[in-house]
């Protein structure tokens, strides 16, 4: 993951994702739209075989890096949670099994 | 020619399940049957197995 | 968020996951499809082929045999010491050798003789080619780690699909138990108790509307229920499917971190 800033203001930022897709960005912009403070959170791919994704999120409070790193911490834990229940749901499916 | 290795729809397995098929349909048994027996769900694989003609045999002599 | 598993068999797996958003779950289908990483043979060596089969057409076939990934042994080449040129810690070595003798030969998977018992094909009787009398095939072949991003032959999975939960509402007061619908239903899901149209296997509706449209007095409606999903995933063999699943999460915690990080050098 390689990050290129394009355009940075007090309370908008650009910036291009290298190496990553829709498989990432779609989630990470319906998290930052998650926020009440994020006014805009969107991503373009301009071709889908040469251009990398170009993010722009922009926020009425607080600066765009903080609502980005609040909506990666967010994701991370509802990924981490659904591995726990997961897990656990594995577990108790094969004990069931078992018996 | 030969089978190929994998269904070209949806990337299943299939080469190592072609010749089992083409002999029990020797012996007469159900080809729908021996398709279910083998694991073959999806008619895409099915297919595959099916429509093959194994030619490797003539032309192999060349 | 609550998770079910329904159903595991082979190299499937079919499970429910209950408070999460279409966007998480079609992220996550995406990482098992396209980030999962695998093993596959991806570079060959032929040192004699006289079969009717030509080189490359040889090397295609081997590349898209499944192999066992043991989880965590190997890395991407290109993050290893040898800075992907190919060594012992992020590549296996393969050799075949075979000769038809006085019938013909056929040329299996088991064949194989690898530098790694941990990675090997996942069936021994894959058929790679047939040989005759005179033919002889020699070669030595390189798999690597990869994701189905770069190439299909790396993908861990055959299916890796999700669909809505169904909610079935019924409207017992507009109901005239004419039984169309049950009729109409192509899963035969539908059934009749008393006064009622109750649906026995929710599980198995495919969302197709008919027996709603079925319904001249609108008794029925199928709802999607946007939050709960069923997932399905079925593995070649390479990787257990319930580890598929978790690597999968785990990739996005990766990524989320990596760019977590970034973003507070950028700020700072």
């Amino acid at each position: 993951m390689m990050i290129k800033q394009l355009k940075l203001e007090e309370k908008m930022i650009e910036i291009v994702i290298e190496g990553e897709g829709h498989t990432f960005l779609n989630i990470l912009t319906q998290t930052l739209q998650e926020n009440p403070d994020v006014n805009f959170a969107a991503y373009i791919i301009d071709h889908p075989k040469i251009s990398h994704p170009r993010l722009v999120v922009s926020v009425s409070d607080g600066t765009p890096f903080e609502a980005i790193m609040e909506a990666t911490k967010k994701l991370e834990e509802k990924s981490q949670e659904f591995i726990e229940k997961f897990t656990e749901a594995f577990k108790k499916y094969k004990d069931k099994k078992e018996e | 020619m030969e089978i190929p290795i994998r269904c070209f729809t949806c990337g299943n397995l299939i080469a190592d399940k072609f010749e089992e098929f083409a002999k029990r349909v020797k012996k007469g048994e159900d080809p729908g049957k021996i398709l279910d027996d083998l694991g073959l769900k999806r008619y895409c694989c099915r297919t595959m197995i099916i429509t093959h003609i194994e030619i490797i045999g003539e032309i192999s002599r060349f | 968020m609550d998770v079910e598993i329904i159903e595991r068999d082979g190299n499937r797996i079919r499970f429910i996951v209950e408070g999460v958003s279409p966007a998480f779950i079609n992220s996550l289908r995406r990482t098992i499809m396209a980030e999962v990483p695998t093993m596959a043979i991806d570079e060959v060596v032929i040192v004699e082929n006289n079969s009717v089969l030509f080189d490359e057409i040889l090397a295609h076939r081997l590349g898209l045999i499944p192999l066992t990934t043991p989880e965590g042994k190997y890395g991407f080449s290109e993050d290893c010491d040898c800075q992907g040129v190919g060594c012992p810690k992020c590549n296996v070595t393969f050799t075949l050798k075979k000769e038809a003798g006085e019938g013909i030969a056929v040329v299996y998977s088991g064949d194989f003789e690898s530098s790694d018992p941990e990675v090997v094909p996942v069936s021994p009787d894959i058929v790679i080619i047939r040989l005759v009398p005179r033919q002889r095939i020699e070669i030595e072949v390189f798999a690597k780690m990869g994701t189905g991003k770069d190439h299909a032959k790396w993908q861990p999975v055959t299916v890796s699909a999700y669909k809505y939960c169904m909610e079935f509402d019924f409207d017992s007061e507009k109901c005239t138990l004419c039984e169309d619908c049950i009729e109409a239903c192509p899963k035969q899901i539908l059934k009749r108790e008393g006064d009622e149209i109750v649906c026995i296997d929710p599980l198995a509706c495919t969302l197709c509307d008919a027996c709603a449209e079925a319904c001249d007095f609108d008794a029925i409606k199928i709802n999607e229920n946007d939050t709960k999903f069923i997932f399905t995933v079925e593995g070649l063999g390479c990787i257990p499917p319930e580890s598929i699943v978790r690597q999968a999460a785990q990739i996005l915690i990766k990524k989320s971190q990596e760019l977590e990080e970034q973003m507070k050098t950028m700020s700072a």
